[in-house]
């Protein structure tokens, strides 16, 4: 009689069709977002690897340029060639080092004072390419950002 | 059983309560992805230009590498009034850069470089960024201790002025 009377009652609970359809709509909403999340997560972490490497590389090569352009001598590479590491003399007479690591570090060398300083890390490649005695092709990469570049001695044909 | 009685006559709503989650969550995550996506494009919108600049800066140093060894006579002599080279085109992963780099002798002082930088996205539009030198020749010659047979000319290169454009 209990039995009976509580089958009947319409009067509290969720249907078993309302319990299935809430759990799928669940699970897929869940999925929906656990896989909205996982991407935007990519895209930021692709885009702010690629923005610090980007700022990264810009402050080398913006320093790079100030000093060889001045250079008075390219000591390595030499003219044709091509190098992991740049020795060159700068305009007060300096002898100036740029050099790739192993441990994918590019270091300063100031010759004079022999102070080291790491200029930027993580990089995967680095070439100094000689074209003619006074042009020098820089080709760097650094968190799967390539970029090529050139710089022309002034002071050298 | 007061909580029983709480949800009395409220059969039939649980449903609706679960669109109303996922409207709002899809609300934020298609914020979120416009976020995302808008990070993405200025991203790599600012690499583009990173390139560009430093492509057509191959093109306007191999340019200045070529010219400033010579004297004007001789640039004139050897290549003419007008003449234009290529950068080499290089892979960027699914991108591609190269430069184009037109040198003109106008005049008898006066030599303008321009050398563009040119990147194309796979399945995208091809960018352009253009960067401009003017260099202004300088020659002075004369006879050496007063020897008449031996002429020096002492010549030298100038920057006069340097210029950008995004577009030709």
């Amino acid at each position: 009689m209990q039995i009976e009377k509580a089958m009947n009652s319409r009067e509290k609970g969720f249907t078993l069709i309302e319990v299935v359809v809430c759990t799928v709509l669940f699970s897929l909403l869940i999925l929906v977002m656990s896989s909205t999340y996982s991407f935007i997560r990519r895209t930021f972490l692709r885009v702010d690897g690629k923005g610090n490497a980007s700022a990264e590389i810009e402050r080398f090569l913006l320093r790079l340029d100030d000093e060889l352009r001045f250079a008075v001598d390219i000591t390595e590479p030499r003219s044709e060639a091509d190098s992991k590491s740049l020795l060159f003399t700068d305009g007060e007479g300096s002898k100036i080092g740029y050099e790739l690591n192993d441990d994918g570090r590019v270091i300063r060398i100031d010759y004079r004072n022999m102070s080291k300083r790491t200029l930027i890390s993580e990089v995967s490649s680095l070439r100094f390419i000689r074209k003619s005695p006074g042009l020098v092709a820089i080709s760097i990469t650094s968190n799967g950002f390539s970029v090529i570049t050139a710089v022309h001695v002034w002071n050298l044909p | 059983m007061s909580m029983f009685r709480h949800y009395k006559n409220r059969s039939g709503l649980a449903i609706p309560i679960v669109l109303a989650f996922i409207f709002v969550a899809t609300i934020l995550g298609s914020t979120l992805i416009f976020f995302s996506r808008t990070r993405g494009y200025d991203s790599s919108r600012s690499v583009q230009r990173l390139q560009l600049i430093h492509l057509a800066q191959v093109g306007l140093n191999e340019a200045l590498s070529q010219i400033k060894p010579l004297r004007m006579q001789e640039i004139i002599d050897k290549k003419g009034r007008e003449w234009h080279f290529k950068v080499p085109m290089q892979k960027f992963g699914r991108s591609e850069g190269w430069g184009e780099v037109k040198v003109k002798v106008p005049g008898t002082a006066d030599l303008e470089i321009v050398s563009t930088g040119l990147w194309k996205e796979k399945g995208g539009t091809e960018q352009k960024l253009i960067l401009g030198a003017r260099l202004g020749y300088y020659e002075n010659s004369y006879y050496e201790s007063g020897d008449e047979s031996r002429l020096k000319i002492e010549s030298e290169w100038k920057f006069k002025r340097l210029f950008q454009k995004n577009e030709e």
